[in-house]
């Protein structure tokens, strides 16, 4: 028997031991007067891919957005590697989380390359040039976002696709050890879809920890370790995918046009529709 | 691989059009600014109510500078031609590069920060704000004998600096920066602003006269010792912009992503801002209201050598110089001996040019 003493968990590790790399505790967010988020705990545990499922409006996206800060929350707290987020200056916070938003903004004439050397912002000091390590970062985050032979390409000349790989190697080349992703296969086919996730798994298995908002639950299950399953600003479950995607749960929380089915050869649960001819007692609310 | 962008169908409408941007690209940024400029201060320094043949103009300047004074017999050159060059010629020429550098670059930058492809110190109304300033300290009993000196470019850059930081807080306030508000609030406080100096001009009767050379910019009233206040403003508002062409790099993405990437958008912007309209309070109080340059000029370097802020502010700078010398050697030839403001002659020049670019590009990619 050998004694492990080196830390398993890759060179990215929090410096404080034991915490959760992400916690949301009870957290409250209100837009425009109305709860999005209604006193949401959960937790991003180290080395792990959780997913975060849940109905349109649930308050997905928010969660995201209120684990960096951009929107404000007005009860609970938000802490990283067991310091509350607002201990973090913007620039130590970019150091060490990194986020894909959903449909993020950026100027049609900026070529590919541009975009992903922009990840490097918060390891670069103020009035200091990207160095030779800052491109070889950039390059490496192409080629595994795959996106290398996009480089010089302007992000308006792109498809749904292309752009997102795009946006995925710039969270790469800030070399964060939190990735955030919002709904990151949106308007993918499925091959890159699965292509992403792996990308994704190999993350994870470096340290990394992921969290993705993912509205394609067979995907989700197929990938994540866990799930946590939001509705109406609240986790009503959270567990290994098997666990959280029961048909009693998805009819509570999506309503009954669901069905889950096994995968013949994994035995992941997969999420199917039940088609029209589906019995008429299943249908919610009459 | 410029050949290889794949948006150059949209923008090369004309086969001409096709062929200068490949050229352009190809011989690279710095080089074809800098020829440019030079090409345009040659023309500026011959040209004129007496022509001066290149070769004597040359070895005047050569025959002035402290490196080259020595080297340099200028004996053969008449006395008129040297006092014509030194004395009318040169200094109008720099102030031209310079005022034309300052408007370009603070064009990109406002450009930047507002990330809208119209903003810059007109539409902004930094240029009435400073117009307003300067007729107030004018027709007070504190601006005596013409405005370059003392209190006039202070007022200018306080009505400047005030009206660009009311601009932006009034288009903040309808929630968000939208283009559309920001060029409504712009606009609406940059009328009302004129409005009161025109007010205070038909007030002041023949105090008003130096307001004129405000509103209609000219660069006939400049002078070194002009030029010699303006400098520390133009050099230390430039250095702090020219730090920020990374922040403004990650500035064209949205808020939120640029406070994803590390940084503090707020702050930042202020910076920018205020250091932007330090410079362009300065260019107005150094010659007027010179519209057209700061739109124009940036979209065109964008246009040729794509938008890193690293190389667009300094391009842009070098660009809008030679723009400015180039223009002004029009407005003071067309006429002559009449002289059209350039103000006047870069709007005829700018005009049309972006409507060109309108129609080759649209606006929302610059």
């Amino acid at each position: 028997m050998t004694a492990i003493v080196a830390p398993v968990d890759g060179t990215r590790a929090p410096a404080e031991r034991g915490a959760a790399p992400l916690e949301f505790r009870d957290i409250r967010v209100r837009l425009g007067g109305k709860p999005v988020l209604d006193g949401a705990s959960l937790e991003l545990r180290s080395g792990e891919f959780l997913g975060v499922i849940g109905p349109n409006g649930a308050g997905k996206s928010t969660l995201v957005r209120a684990a960096t800060g951009i929107v404000p929350f007005a009860g609970g707290s938000v802490t990283i590697d067991g310091r509350p987020l607002a201990s973090y200056s913007s620039r130590a916070l970019a150091q060490r989380v990194a986020v894909v938003q959903q449909l993020p903004e950026a100027p049609a004439t900026m070529t590919v390359e541009e975009l992903v050397a922009l990840g490097r912002t918060p390891h670069i000091g103020f009035l200091a040039r990207e160095s030779a390590s800052d491109r070889l970062t950039t390059r490496a985050a192409m080629t595994r976002a795959g996106c290398a032979d996009l480089a010089e390409r302007e992000l308006g000349t792109l498809s749904g696709g292309q752009r997102r790989r795009a946006f995925v190697a710039r969270a790469l080349a800030q070399e964060p050890g939190i990735l955030l992703l919002d709904e990151p296969t949106a308007n993918m086919d499925p091959q890159a879809q699965a292509e992403l996730c792996v990308l994704l798994r190999s993350l994870v298995a470096e340290g990394v920890a992921v969290l993705a908002v993912v509205h394609d639950l067979t995907l989700a299950a197929a990938y994540c370790d866990r799930l946590v399953l939001i509705d109406a600003g609240r986790v009503v479950a959270a567990g290994a995918p098997g666990e959280v995607l029961t048909e009693a749960q998805l009819r509570r929380t999506y309503g009954g046009l669901v069905s889950v089915i096994a995968h013949p050869r994994t035995g992941l649960p997969v999420i199917a529709p039940s088609g029209w001819s589906a019995p008429a007692e299943e249908t919610p609310g009459g | 691989m410029a050949e290889l962008r794949a948006s150059e169908p949209a923008v090369t409408a004309l086969p001409a059009a096709h062929a200068v941007l490949r050229a352009a690209r190809s011989i690279g940024g710095v080089p074809l600014a800098v020829g440019l400029l030079a090409f345009t201060c040659v023309i500026a320094l011959t040209q004129g109510a007496a022509p001066i043949p290149v070769a004597s103009a040359l070895r005047i300047v050569a025959g002035a500078l402290p490196g080259l004074r020595e080297l340099v017999d200028v004996s053969p050159e008449p006395e008129a031609w040297r006092r014509i060059v030194l004395d009318v010629r040169l200094p109008r020429v720099v102030a031209a590069a310079v005022i034309g550098a300052t408007l370009s670059f603070t064009g990109a930058s406002y450009q930047g920060v507002f990330r809208n492809p119209l903003a810059n110190e007109y539409l902004l109304g930094v240029a009435s704000g400073a117009a307003l300033g300067a007729a107030l300290v004018i027709i007070s009993p504190l601006g005596t004998g013409g405005y370059g000196f003392g209190p006039v470019p202070l007022a200018a850059f306080v009505g400047g600096g005030l009206t660009v930081v009311v601009v932006y807080s009034l288009s903040r306030a309808g929630g968000g920066s939208s283009a559309t508000t920001l060029i409504l609030a712009g606009v609406a406080l940059s009328s009302l602003l004129s409005a009161i100096t025109s007010f205070i001009m038909i007030g002041a009767g023949q105090r008003a006269q130096p307001i004129f050379a405000f509103l209609f910019g000219t660069l006939n009233i400049s002078s070194w010792e002009r030029l010699a206040w303006g400098a520390p403003y133009l050099v230390v508002g430039g250095a702090i912009v020219l730090a920020h062409g990374r922040v403004l790099n990650v500035l064209q993405l949205d808020e939120e992503q640029a406070r994803q990437l590390g940084i503090n958008v707020t702050r930042a912007r202020l910076i920018i801002l205020a250091a932007s309209s330090l410079m362009a309070a300065t260019a107005v109080a150094i010659a007027g209201v010179i519209g057209f340059v700061g739109l124009v000029v940036p979209h065109v370097v964008r246009l040729l050598w794509g938008s890193d802020y690293r190389r667009l502010l300094p391009l842009s700078a070098i660009m809008g110089a030679a723009f400015l010398v180039g223009t002004d050697v029009i407005g003071r030839t067309v006429m002559a001996p009449q002289e059209v403001p350039v103000g006047i002659v870069t709007a005829i020049a700018g005009g049309p040019f972006f409507l060109y670019l309108l129609r080759t590009r649209r606006l929302g990619d610059l």
